[in-house]
């Protein structure tokens, strides 16, 4: 029998009088001890639907079905019998673990809760059992970190005591709500490591609720596949994998391409090696200087690249690696506290005063990763398409006007949008705008800084796809920052590998990726989910 | 407290589309009675000198021999005097009618100067960091540390010429007064609202298209920066129109015998008449209640919509 | 965090050294001529003349703060100036007292009124504001909110003067005297007379400020309780009732802090219209008459006052966040 079972659930949202319904009749189930992975683009209901089958939505949420855990359905008990499930039996880790940790309470004060919510323990002897749950999830020095609040722990660590929390009273099931999608890719496999150890240990079944198939692959027994509140598909992983029977599913497979592309590694197309560079970034140094700090921060240590004609050069590090600031130097949006880079030969941005001449400005522009915040949300998507030409130009209005509906066709959007704000735009609509503004005026660089990061892994898809078919028509060089080696390899010709502020490597994608010379660079990629699984 | 603010500013970015959020503010239940409650005194100040036609009673005229009784004493609600009569004589109906206009007159001047000059001092501030900004932000401190009715008073003291009328008009004077204390509270706003949006992408998007920083003020920031000030300057607005009333209450503000809420209160109040002619207090004090209740609930009302949270 | 609070005490400075120009700048222009207001009624010219001269009237004003400041005037030979041990600001012209003096005598009273008020409005913000949170739009929730907004929408002097007509005067005709009209009883002589004769005037205030208070609170719980944390929180099987007071009220509380210490400042600086109404003879009242009987050293004196108090309380406000939040260094 199944362990955890949820049966045509069905969740709907009421707000102000209007009901949106997240959860449109789904059953999957787990049975003890085993791997369920629920798998899904953001807006699936896949948490929604886990998280409404034990009761952890806000009271405006209608949940109907049932959720049945050891022959009791959740969904019926009352507050104070679902409340002694809850922690004892189902232990949780949630995907953002620093929204997820109360700030102002110690890492030890937090996993102790989960144990004193349900038993009465001595001082002492919780102290103890926290420390004892600190080692477990392989958290070093636990004596010294105990008493650490969560902004004192780094990203991984947090995850590692969100874990330590879920494992406390060692439950029959644990929730895993996306665990790793907020971290670097090193961090990432430990993770996934630590739950898969963890599992094997105490034999406790595991919920894997993720965006990525991919990601789902080393560890699931079960793939359940959901889309718009629906399930597109459920199967034994092996089978799903091998022969996915869902066109949706044979979509994501596809998008989750990360194994793969690094397999086929493309042939460098255009530029020869030999050609002149476009743009050259030398010797960069950054260091910042907190303000009232003796000690400052280096960012960055002689960093040095180029940039051809019509090429993509990928600049792939985890986060903290430096590639952002990088990013912004190049742009002109901050200055090095050493080196140069030079446009043409040009040196444009250096430490003093250099500036680029208006006449270049247009030529180096940027796209951001947030695609929130990077178009003015007061602004019509013509208003911002239209800056660039009424800034730069001396076009009359009707000539803007047309260059404006070119462009948005350009980007492979719909004329409608013109008149719209952001806010009614989609996340993948909105990076199509801020591409096309980019592009406006034709420059010679765009700097990308992780412009698809934010998005679904199919509308990922699209937008590599936009950039790819960019660089053919107008002959623009990106320089494409990304944290996300399957993409890098699928769209770059070259790859910079950055490590703490340095580059350890640096060369074509096919060369790099597939004898990798530097030991961080093995790192990265063995560290890449469902390699191992598929080559 | 301006970390809260912006949080809040920016919570409802989501739902910014310019016609549906009057629609949607429409829809609250505590923005229309709001709505209904401000119209009502808008209407009272309005047709305050048709009230006063119709019954033939001055706000400032005196009637000692049919509103006061043989022993001196106000009458309560008639025909004649629906609110009675006040220690003078005067028609308090009428008076209150005329309060009105007094408070609107106040209220939303001073509320709007107070938005011009804070919102010009926060922009400045919150846009060219380093010496400029620690400058108004010490001025700000400044001003805010000033208790509110002893700086009033003395500025009455100031307005004496030598001849101890005042130099400008008293009505004039309370409005300056206000703004020169709730300007400090739009600087905050909107210095906080620049310094989370000169970081945005779109604003670095736009100069390295290469846009002038006039261009960046008018075009990116301020658009952005207004709504959420407008929005508190409908929360500001009953704030101020207390400070008034206080103001006069303590014979600092509208000088009598030019009728407001404050000084009538404060009249029932010291010739403790309102033992005997309830009206005398309850006329001014409902309406006090029901104009800042008004626009305290349509400040929620929009509140509501733009931060479902709050 | 010691670079932090020195940086912030050089700015309370700063402050109050501009508050103390301004109002000493502002007292000479608005009470042009003290002497003739200080003089009995039909003085001749020549004493005037002597007044003028022993109050340095006839110096330019900075000298007149220079000296102000460093000396202060010679009473009977003891300077009162602020750089002088011990401190003075000025000797009052009307009640030929230091004003030191004067005002230290008036702060047990409004120190009463203001904490006391405090502790009320506090404690019931908390308790309505979780009460209503706990259930958003439930009818709890919607009365509370009508509450709050009726309390922020009356003037404090409207409320005072209502709360004395029912409390004390209606009660007093039928011959009940719980609460007096005016008047006040040192903690010291009478804790519960203090407590008695000061109940009205803390009623008064803090209605209005659970007007306010009311609000912030349950804004911030509904904020802390929509967030990730308190989820987990929940996940792991925590009581709904420490849910609530632990861990929301502990991440909501530090708006409700800041504005506490805010407005607490502004009723040190003199509750002036509850003083006036209950006839207690506080700094706030003191305050007023010197402002309108043109006794500028006091004037001067509780301006600077209320501006140290709240550039102290916006201080500690900010030393208390800053404890309370660990990523603060």
């Amino acid at each position: 029998m199944a362990l955890f079972s949820v049966e045509d659930l069905r969740v709907t949202f009421g707000r102000r009088g209007r009901t949106t319904t997240a959860v449109r009749g789904v059953s999957f189930a787990v049975e003890p001890g085993r791997t369920l992975a629920l798998v899904g683009e953001s807006g699936s209901g896949k948490s929604v639907s886990l998280l409404g089958a034990t009761g952890l939505l806000p009271s405006r949420a209608e949940v109907r079905g049932s959720a049945l855990f050891r022959g009791a359905d959740l969904t019926r008990l009352p507050p104070a019998r679902l409340r002694a499930i809850r922690g004892r039996h189902i232990g949780f880790v949630f995907q953002d673990p620093l929204s997820n940790l109360h700030p102002l309470k110690t890492i030890g004060a937090q996993i102790g809760e989960a144990v004193t919510a349900h038993e009465r323990v001595g001082r002492a002897a919780l102290r103890r059992r926290v420390l004892d749950l600190l080692g477990e999830v392989g958290i070093k020095d636990p004596e010294r970190r105990i008493d650490d609040h969560p902004h004192r722990f780094s990203g991984g660590m947090r995850q590692r005591a969100m874990i330590a929390m879920a494992i406390a009273l060692n439950p029959e099931l644990i929730i895993a709500d996306e665990p790793t999608t907020a971290l670097d890719v090193t961090v990432q496999a430990s993770i996934l490591r630590l739950l898969r150890r963890l599992q094997e240990a105490h034999g406790t079944a595991l919920i894997f609720v993720s965006h990525d198939l991919a990601v789902v692959s080393d560890i699931a027994d079960d793939v359940v596949v959901m889309r718009d509140g629906e399930v597109v598909e459920a199967a034994p992983a092996a089978e799903l994998y091998a022969a996915p029977r869902h066109a949706y599913t044979r979509e994501l497979l596809g998008a989750a391409r990360h194994g793969r592309a690094l397999v086929r590694s493309p042939e460098p197309p255009g530029p020869r090696a030999e050609s002149a560079p476009l743009l050259r970034a030398s010797a960069l140094h950054m260091s910042y200087r907190g303000p009232g700090r003796k000690e400052s921060f280096t960012a960055l240590t002689d960093v040095s690249l180029d940039l051809r004609e019509r090429e993509i050069v990928g600049l792939v590090g985890e986060s903290g690696s430096g590639k952002s600031t990088i990013g912004r130097i190049v742009a002109g949006l901050a200055r090095p506290t050493a080196g140069s880079v030079s446009l043409r030969g040009e040196v444009y941005n250096a430490p003093g005063d250099v500036r680029l001449p208006k006449s270049l400005r247009p030529a180096i522009q940027v796209v951001f990763q947030d695609p929130y915040g990077s178009l003015n949300p007061r602004r019509t998507v013509a208003a911002t398409l239209a800056e660039p030409f009424v800034v730069n130009t001396d076009l009359p209005a009707a000539e803007i006007r047309a260059r404006v509906e070119a462009l948005v066709a350009r980007v492979e959007l719909p004329q409608s949008v013109l008149h719209r704000l952001p806010a009614q735009l989609s996340g993948g609509q909105r990076q199509r705008v801020a591409i096309a503004r980019a592009v406006a005026l034709e420059p010679s660089v765009v700097v990308a800084d992780e412009p698809v990061s934010a998005l679904d892994i199919t509308t990922q898809t699209q937008i590599v796809a936009l950039i790819r078919r960019l660089r053919a028509e107008l002959g623009t060089s990106f320089l494409f920052i990304s944290h996300d080696l399957g993409v890098v390899a699928d769209l770059c010709e070259r790859v910079v590998v950055l490590n703490q502020g340095r580059v350890v490597e640096q060369g074509p994608v096919h060369r790099v990726f597939d004898d990798p010379r530097d030991p961080y660079t093995r790192e990265l990629l063995d560290s890449i989910p469902g390699r191992v699984a598929r080559v | 407290m301006s970390e809260v603010v912006v949080a809040e500013a920016y919570a409802e970015e989501g739902a910014v589309r310019r016609f549906p959020v009057v629609r949607a503010i429409l829809a609250e239940r505590s923005a229309r009675t709001g709505l209904i409650l401000v119209g009502v005194v808008v209407l009272a100040a309005l047709l305050a000198p048709v009230a006063a036609a119709l019954t033939g009673h001055g706000p400032d005229q005196q009637f000692r021999s049919e509103a006061l009784a043989d022993n001196g004493l106000p009458i309560g609600p008639s025909a004649h005097f629906l609110l009675g009569a006040d220690g003078n004589g005067r028609d308090v109906l009428i008076r209150t009618l005329y309060g009105a206009r007094v408070s609107l007159l106040v209220g939303i001047p001073a509320t709007t100067l107070a938005l011009v000059a804070g919102t010009a001092v926060g922009l400045v501030a919150g846009f060219f960091p380093g010496r400029t900004d620690r400058l108004l932000s010490l001025g700000t401190d400044v001003a805010l540390s000033f208790p509110f009715v002893v700086t009033a008073l003395s500025l009455v003291a100031l307005n004496r010429g030598g001849d101890g009328e005042p130099v400008v008009d008293p009505v004039l004077l309370v409005v300056l007064v206000i703004s020169l204390f709730a300007w400090t509270y739009f600087a905050r706003l909107t210095r906080g609202l620049v310094v989370v949006l000169r970081n945005r992408p779109f604003v670095e998007a736009a100069l390295s298209i290469g846009v002038s920083r006039r261009r960046l003020i008018v075009r990116e920031i301020l658009p952005n920066v207004l709504p959420v000030v407008a929005v508190y300057w409908a929360v500001q607005l009953p704030v101020n129109i207390l400070a008034e009333a206080t103001l006069s209450f303590l014979g600092v503000g509208v000088q009598a015998p030019t009728a407001s809420w404050g000084n009538m209160i404060a009249e029932a109040q010291r010739s403790s008449l309102y033992q005997v002619q309830p009206w005398f207090l309850l006329g001014p004090g409902i309406a006090m209640f029901v104009t800042v209740l008004g626009f305290n609930a349509i400040g929620s009302g929009i509140r509501n919509v733009l931060d479902p949270q709050g | 965090m010691r670079r932090h609070i020195a940086g912030h005490a050089a700015r309370a400075l700063a402050t109050l050294l501009a508050v103390l120009v301004i109002t000493f700048a502002m007292t000479r222009v608005a009470y042009r001529n003290p002497a003739a207001v200080l003089a009995p009624r039909n003085a001749t010219q020549e004493t005037l003349d002597g007044i003028t001269r022993a109050l340095r009237l006839d110096e330019p004003w900075y000298l007149q703060l220079w000296h102000y400041l460093y000396r202060g005037p010679d009473i009977q030979g003891a300077p009162m100036g602020l750089f002088n041990w011990p401190p003075a600001l000025g000797y009052s012209f009307r009640q030929q007292r230091p004003v030191t003096e004067l005002i230290l005598s008036k702060i047990p009273v409004t120190l009463s009124l203001a904490l006391g008020a405090l502790v009320i409005w506090m404690t019931l913000s908390i308790l309505f504001g979780v009460a209503a949170a706990r259930r958003p739009d439930s009818w709890v929730d919607r009365i509370l909110s009508a509450l709050s907004y009726a309390g922020l929408s009356v003037p404090t002097f409207l409320t005072g003067i209502l709360l004395s007509y029912f409390l004390y005067f209606t009660l007093s005709t039928y011959g009940i005297r719980w609460f007096p009209g005016s008047g006040y009883v040192g903690i010291t002589e009478d804790p519960f007379e203090w407590a008695r004769h000061l109940a009205l005037p803390w009623l008064t205030i803090a209605v209005a400020e659970i007007g306010i208070f009311q609000r912030v609170v349950r804004a911030n719980m509904l904020d802390a309780l929509g967030s990730d944390y308190i989820r987990t929180a929940r996940a792991k099987g925590v009581t709904e009732r420490r849910v609530h007071f632990s861990h929301a009220l502990s991440a909501a509380l530090n708006p409700i802090i800041t504005l506490g210490g805010l407005e607490l400042a502004a009723l040190m600086g003199g509750a002036i219209v509850t003083e006036q109404i209950f006839g207690l003879d506080g700094v706030g009242r003191l305050a007023v008459e010197a402002a309108v009987g043109g006794d500028f050293p006091v004037v001067i004196g509780t301006t600077i006052l209320a501006a140290a108090i709240f550039v102290l309380a916006t201080f500690a406000v900010d030393v208390v966040t800053r404890l309370r939040d660990p990523a603060a260094d």
